[in-house]
């Protein structure tokens, strides 16, 4: 590693440059609908958290992820702890209880449990090594998994934030996915899984009363307004359609930038933060909109390909965990407006207006270019080049 | 086997979730030509479609004429300054800068105190805010910051203080102005024309908005119409009101009226004939669609539905006549109260319904009222509908023919007249003791003993004297007030206005004696225009007719000097035929006459030239203040009609509370001489004239016609 230069990979530094565009642009045209304030007060504070992230990113990036691996645990705990303050001290905004006030700003503990969650796992499985486990083998250390995951998803699920809950659930499962578990193990967590859905519904239609329990009362208009968004034209099927109508209107090209009909008319409900995408797709077109997925394919291409050549599966479980938590993110948050999947909080990363999410975010990258910058030899094969 | 097993798979798995990821992005790129590509044309054509605005605009309201064809109520225009929002409104700076042009052309209030109280603290916070925008955002805490854009508003107004906005000058009349116009322009709605001021718009004023216009986005100088009555009060009471622009439809019927379509600002009415008819009065609005792009211009114009104006009304009230009986009570209650102020210390109204008995067509209702406290007289018509007083033996007839049909007694049949003593009450009888006397002598003398037997029939009971009453059926109270709801009295007299009273029914059965006195109308109090349907129904062999306000329904053809085709037209309305003999009916009639010839109003009526058939009544009415005895006053009460074989006019009038020594020199025959007079001296002038009731018709009397027929169909 030279150590005169700065740890940055500038294929993701280009990216984020990318990125930094389409969210200052698309975040000035979205806030436009707040006419009576400030029209860049969110252009501003973005643009201080873009500096604030890629500053963080580099501090990471200095660390020797290597190290980190024994920290893990300690890291997860605090990570628990904070999250278990919130259940019982958290401050209550729309409806969910995710931040902690720390007096002189709020902190929201989920978003940093991603991220060490998925060094822990990372960890975990790293000790199992890269050989193929029988199904006997598989057990304990996918026992050890889940109850490690389950504490903190039962916690983030609990605030309510099934978006979040359903990212690192995603996120661990890739982890999993890649290491050397067993096959076998694998498709039973998968029949496991949709068994579990499978109960869900049938409880949906059978027998209401468990269900309610499981799935809170907030969230089935989503469902409802995502399955027909004609029929329940007044809740989340009206933003869904109205996002729907936006990014439909943009056609090939978009509307053009400020031009956006139903952005600049705020027929889009919170157009600088989660509908983000509804004002790329508008105004901005079927070009533009596809020119920002292939960005992100991009990102995630230039980290599986630093996960392919890291010569440490620590490392290698970090990018997939990191991998996991951007792509859910990204397909979640688009796939909602333009009706692929219900409506969540999540925001789509580097994009939408926000400084806890973009700071994880950065974070996660970080971790990934230290991993890139450890990287210490090309000249073996693949295979080998993984202990 | 063990090397196969310990084989590295992680490249393979990490391919694998590449290309499942790949896979998830593709499904993105595919959706998004869907949505984009393949649905993009028609959401885009949706986007446009939405964007027709409706518009209503409002048509002129339907005007009243009297049977004659002589215009009552009237729409004067009113200079008015409207302002119409473009399509999503102007800004608030705009509106600000709008609001700052129209001051110079138009003020508010003269007053300085009632601008002041146009202007209220949010006003003022508001227009702080304009100019101080960036630094009421700053007063907002980050969570506030991250509110809706509502929400955020309504917080930033809320730290807006005294101290903030009272650094302008709010003594200042001008920047008030501009605060109260502005807060009338923030109150409009996109393409919707809003009044911004309607009442006072001086002719300079209107003039200089009229000029500027060019400068005045928004603003028109237009004329709206206001109810202007052409003769002043008369009959205003039963014409009703309508709400203001400012009142706009009854909060309370909110959702009714605007399930019919109704804005929210709309004039309706809310009393009177204007709320009865107001389903006609009202027209259909002017739709208009606004076709406008995305920027928000409009591209086109389209009317959707053709505006119609309110349909006029026919009323069945002559206001030449009832001009002269709302003088006549007047002038008759003022004499008598001035020629005797002790005597008639209660007596504060003279109340007189005319109608024709044989349609039920309203010809005059006249209340007037002393108010002593300011000592002057007031009209105060609505009485005649509202009010209910003991009618005394006006209603003899009514027991009379109850006794008839109930075959208790016969026509012709003889009954001694004589004190009737039953034990522990006081005696009771006629005015004087009358001896033997029939049925006809008996309404002609105005017997009460007659009434009193006719009752302790009905009820089965035997009289003995200084007795109690024996036998007596509590039922007779319900039949005898059976016959008497078949007059009208206590009941639902079916005039078309929103609200009627039906009379004070008693509710005590245990009381005989109150029999007896419901039976000659000591007990039971009915309205004037009750008295009045009940002896049309007299007059008019027995038909009950409906009494009305309204003989036509016309449509407006935009002249006031000529009528336009019949909407609908109000005919005789007959609720109910008397069930019993027209001899018995053709008895009273007798009787009634009887009454002005030889009876007890020979000594005013005799010299009468109309042939007039009546009855009169004096019911006592002790005043009572906080249940302490006053004085003794009597309800004076005429029920007739003329003339006596044709009947044409018929009147019930109510003098409540006249000293007692009034009965005699009576100011109810007074009034009654008077109106019948005024009645028959207007038709003879009409005749001499050739004015007819029909003075515009040319294409009515076919309905009218249909209508009769109809009523034979009833009475078969």
């Amino acid at each position: 590693m030279q150590t005169k230069k700065l740890p940055i990979d500038y294929t993701i530094l280009f990216l984020l440059g990318c990125f930094l565009l389409f969210s200052v642009l698309a975040i000035y045209s979205g806030s436009a609908q707040y006419a009576s304030g400030d029209p860049t007060f969110f252009v501003k504070r973005q643009i201080v958290w873009y500096v604030v992230g890629i500053l963080v990113m580099i501090v990471i990036a200095y660390v020797d992820f290597e190290l980190i691996e024994k920290w893990t645990l300690a890291l997860y705990a605090i990570g628990t702890i904070l999250l278990i303050l919130v259940h019982f001290y958290g401050k209550e905004l729309k409806g969910a209880q995710r931040w902690l006030d720390l007096g002189f700003t709020d902190i929201q503990p989920s978003e940093f449990m991603k991220i060490f969650l998925i060094l822990h796992i990372a960890a975990i499985l790293n000790k199992i090594g890269k050989y193929r486990l029988s199904f006997k083998d598989s057990i304990w250390v996918t026992m050890k998994v889940l109850f490690y995951s389950a504490i903190p998803l039962y916690l983030i699920f609990e605030q309510p934030d099934l978006g979040s809950t359903l990212m690192i659930a995603f996120a661990v499962f890739g982890l999993l996915f890649v290491s050397s578990i067993s096959i076998k193990m694998i498709l039973l967590l998968v029949s496991l899984a949709a068994t579990g859905l499978g109960t869900l519904i049938f409880l949906y239609f059978h027998h209401f009363e468990l269900f309610s329990k499981v799935i809170k009362s907030h969230q089935m208009p989503r469902i409802y307004g995502w399955l027909n968004p004609e029929m329940h034209a007044q809740g989340f099927g009206f933003q869904l359609r109205q996002s729907l109508l936006g990014i439909g209107s943009g056609q090939l090209t978009g509307s053009g930038y400020n031009q956006g009909f139903q952005v600049q008319n705020g027929r889009i409900p919170e157009a600088q933060t989660d509908f983000i995408f509804a004002v790329i797709g508008e105004e901005f077109g079927f070009i533009g909109a596809s020119i920002l997925v292939c960005l992100f394919f991009l990102l995630i291409y230039r980290i599986i390909t630093i996960a392919f050549h890291a010569n440490s599966l620590f490392g290698v479980y970090i990018c997939v965990g990191v991998i996991g938590l951007i792509a859910f993110q990204v397909f979640q948050n688009i796939g909602m407006t333009i009706g692929l999947m219900p409506i969540t909080g999540l925001a789509l990363p580097f994009i939408s207006y926000g400084g806890s999410a973009l700071i994880t975010n950065m974070m996660a990258l970080g971790l990934v270019t230290s991993v890139h910058l450890r990287t210490k030899s090309y000249m073996f094969s693949n295979e080998e080049a993984i202990r | 086997m063990g090397k196969t097993k310990k084989k590295a798979q992680l490249p393979f798995r990490l391919n694998l979730l590449f290309v499942f990821i790949f896979f998830l992005f593709s499904l993105l790129i595919l959706q998004l030509g869907v949505v984009q590509i393949l649905n993009g044309e028609e959401a885009r054509n949706t986007i446009n479609e939405t964007e027709n605005i409706r518009a209503r605009m409002s048509v002129p309201r339907g005007l009243m004429y009297d049977r004659f064809g002589n215009l009552v109520l009237d729409n004067e225009p009113e200079r008015t300054i409207t302002y119409t929002p473009p399509r999503n409104g102007d800004s608030a700076k705009k509106r600000l800068e709008i609001a700052e042009k129209l001051a110079e052309f138009i003020m508010m209030e003269e007053e300085f105190e009632d601008l002041e109280a146009r202007v209220r603290e949010r006003d003022k916070q508001e227009y702080w805010y304009l100019f101080n925008t960036q630094e009421a955002g700053s007063r907002l805490t980050e969570e506030e910051k991250e509110l809706s854009a509502g929400e955020q508003y309504n917080k930033m107004l809320e730290k807006i203080k005294p101290e903030d906005y009272n650094t302008f000058d709010w003594s200042d009349r001008h920047l008030l102005n501009v605060v109260a116009i502005k807060k009338e322009l923030d109150t409009a709605f996109q393409l919707s024309p809003h009044t911004i001021k309607n009442e006072n718009v001086t002719e300079e004023e209107y003039a200089l908005v009229s000029e500027n216009l060019a400068q005045l986005p928004g603003i028109d100088a237009t004329i709206d119409w206001n109810r202007v009555s052409k003769y002043d009060n008369t009959f205003s009471s039963f014409i009703g009101r309508i709400s203001s622009s400012n009142e706009g439809i009854p909060r309370e019927n909110r959702d009714y009226y605007l399930s019919l379509g109704y804005s929210r600002n709309d004039r309706v009415g809310t009393s009177g004939l204007e709320q009865q008819y107001e389903n006609m009065l009202r027209g259909q609005k002017e739709v208009i669609q606004y076709t406008t792009n995305s920027n928000g211009t409009i591209i086109g114009t389209e009317t959707i539905v053709d505006g119609k104006a309110g349909n006029d009304l026919i009323l069945t009230v002559d206001m030449e006549l009832q001009q002269r009986v709302d003088e006549i009570a007047k002038i008759e209650l003022e004499n008598f109260i001035n020629q005797n102020p002790r005597e008639n210390e209660y007596m504060s109204e003279a109340l007189v319904a005319m109608l024709d008995p044989q349609t039920g067509e309203v010809l005059a209702l006249s209340g007037a009222h002393y108010d002593r406290e300011n000592d002057r007289y007031v009209d105060h018509s609505y009485r005649v509908v509202y009010d209910a007083h003991l009618p005394g033996s006006s209603i003899k007839g009514a027991t009379m023919l109850a006794g008839y049909d109930a075959n208790v007694i016969e026509p012709g049949e003889i009954i001694y007249d004589r004190p009737i003593r039953i034990a522990e009450t006081q005696p009771k009888s006629s005015w004087t003791d009358l001896g033997r006397i029939n049925d006809l002598t008996a309404i002609e003398q105005s017997s009460n003993v007659y009434m009193f037997e006719i009752a302790m029939r009905l009820a089965t009971a035997t009289y003995r004297e200084n007795e109690p009453l024996y036998n007596f059926d509590r039922d007779a109270f319900r039949v005898l007030r059976n016959y008497f709801s078949q007059f009208g009295l206590g009941a639902r007299t079916g005039i078309d206005l929103p609200f009627e009273a039906t009379g004070v029914i008693g509710t005590n059965t245990q009381d005989g004696g109150l029999l007896l006195d419901t039976a000659i109308g000591q007990h039971d109090a009915y309205t004037t225009l009750q008295l009045a349907q009940y002896v049309s129904t007299i007059a008019n062999d027995g038909y009950r007719v409906r009494p009305h306000l309204v003989k036509e329904v016309r449509q407006a053809n935009g002249s006031k000097e000529s009528l336009g085709p019949i909407v609908e037209s109000h005919g005789r309305d007959i609720l109910n035929r008397i069930d019993m003999d027209e001899s018995y009916i053709k008895r009273v009639q007798e009787g009634f006459r009887l009454v002005t010839t030889d009876g007890t109003a020979r000594g005013h009526w005799a010299n009468s030239p109309y042939n007039v058939a009546l009855k009169t009544g004096t019911a006592q009415n002790d005043v009572y203040e906080d249940g302490e005895f006053q004085m003794r006053t009597n309800n004076l009460t005429l029920v007739g009609y003329a003339p006596y074989d044709e009947p044409e006019v018929a009147f019930a009038i109510v003098v409540p509370r006249a000293g007692t020594g009034n009965d005699h020199n009576g100011i109810h025959h007074r009034i009654g001489n008077q109106i019948m007079e005024a009645y028959f001296d207007l038709k003879e002038e009409r005749d001499q004239a050739g004015i007819t009731e029909n003075l515009h018709e040319q294409i009515g009397n076919e309905a009218i016609d249909s209508e009769e027929t109809s009523d034979e169909d009833q009475e078969n």
